[in-house]
């Protein structure tokens, strides 16, 4: 399944701010607090499973 | 530490952005009542937390910190409510009008872990970068319990009251939304005040 930007837009700045946390705590050296990411990226993996694997529309 | 206007921008750029999502996907009544309900709650709980003394924000002013965490709010809330409506009712969710009381609650509690979640990435790398600094030590590097359990009643209380506005069959009049959103203040209010006495008592 294609990624729809109106239908995904909320998944893809979700993303984007943890992309931009992770660059900020790089970059300000917080590189210990770095791999917590894994935490609030289970919701984005429950969510690619749920409507990009399944399919679910 | 960080620059304040950076961690602004980060809040009030996403925060349009899902503003203009939602308008886009759910049309301008319903962005209103999410505005409504999610930027009163946040200013006023934020407000209580600071004057506290549990924490400041980088910018020690009433203004800039209820302008953040009003924007901030938003960007919390709104795409952990995206995953857990899309969770629950796939894909095209918005275009459902109904979600039974039982779908309500499940979208609530979903979303409000899933924000908590964010929240324990969130806040160690705001600490760490300056954005705000915790007055009262916690064992989530440096973050105290309290400050999750406020996030989970927020969101839960936001995301159901805003459910409970919008994707429903019984249309609320108008005069109903304030007394809606009052109820939700005070169910937050009295579930911080019940985790703040646990606390004390410790």
């Amino acid at each position: 399944m294609a990624i729809s930007v109106i239908d995904d837009l909320p998944f893809i700045m979700y993303i984007l701010m943890l992309l931009i946390l992770l660059i900020l705590g790089f970059a300000y050296g917080a590189i210990e607090l770095l791999p917590l990411v894994i935490i609030p990226a289970i919701p984005l993996a429950i969510y690619v499973v749920l409507i990009w694997v399944r399919g679910n529309d | 530490m960080i620059d304040p206007v950076t961690p602004m921008l980060l809040v009030i750029i996403p925060a349009i952005i899902f503003c203009w999502h939602l308008n886009r996907i759910r049309g301008s009544l319903d962005t209103r009542i999410f505005i409504s309900i999610v930027v009163p709650i946040a200013v006023i709980v934020e407000f209580i937390g600071v004057s506290s003394g549990a924490y400041e924000y980088i910018w020690n002013n009433i203004i800039l910190n209820s302008i953040f965490v009003g924007f901030g709010w938003i960007v919390n809330i709104y795409p952990n409510m995206h995953i857990a409506m899309a969770t629950v009712g796939g894909r095209k969710y918005y275009e459902t009008e109904y979600f039974s009381p039982k779908e309500r609650l499940i979208i609530s509690i979903l979303a409000a872990t899933f924000a908590v979640m964010y929240d324990l990435f969130l806040d160690p790398i705001a600490v760490h970068l300056g954005i705000w600094t915790w007055h009262m030590g916690g064992p989530w590097y440096g973050v105290p319990i309290s400050n999750f359990v406020g996030w989970w009643l927020i969101a839960f209380s936001s995301v159901y009251t805003y459910l409970l506005l919008t994707y429903n069959q019984r249309k609320y009049s108008a005069y109903l939304i304030p007394a809606f959103i009052l109820a939700d203040l005070a169910f937050i209010l009295l579930g911080l005040g019940l985790t703040g006495i646990v606390l004390y008592n410790r």
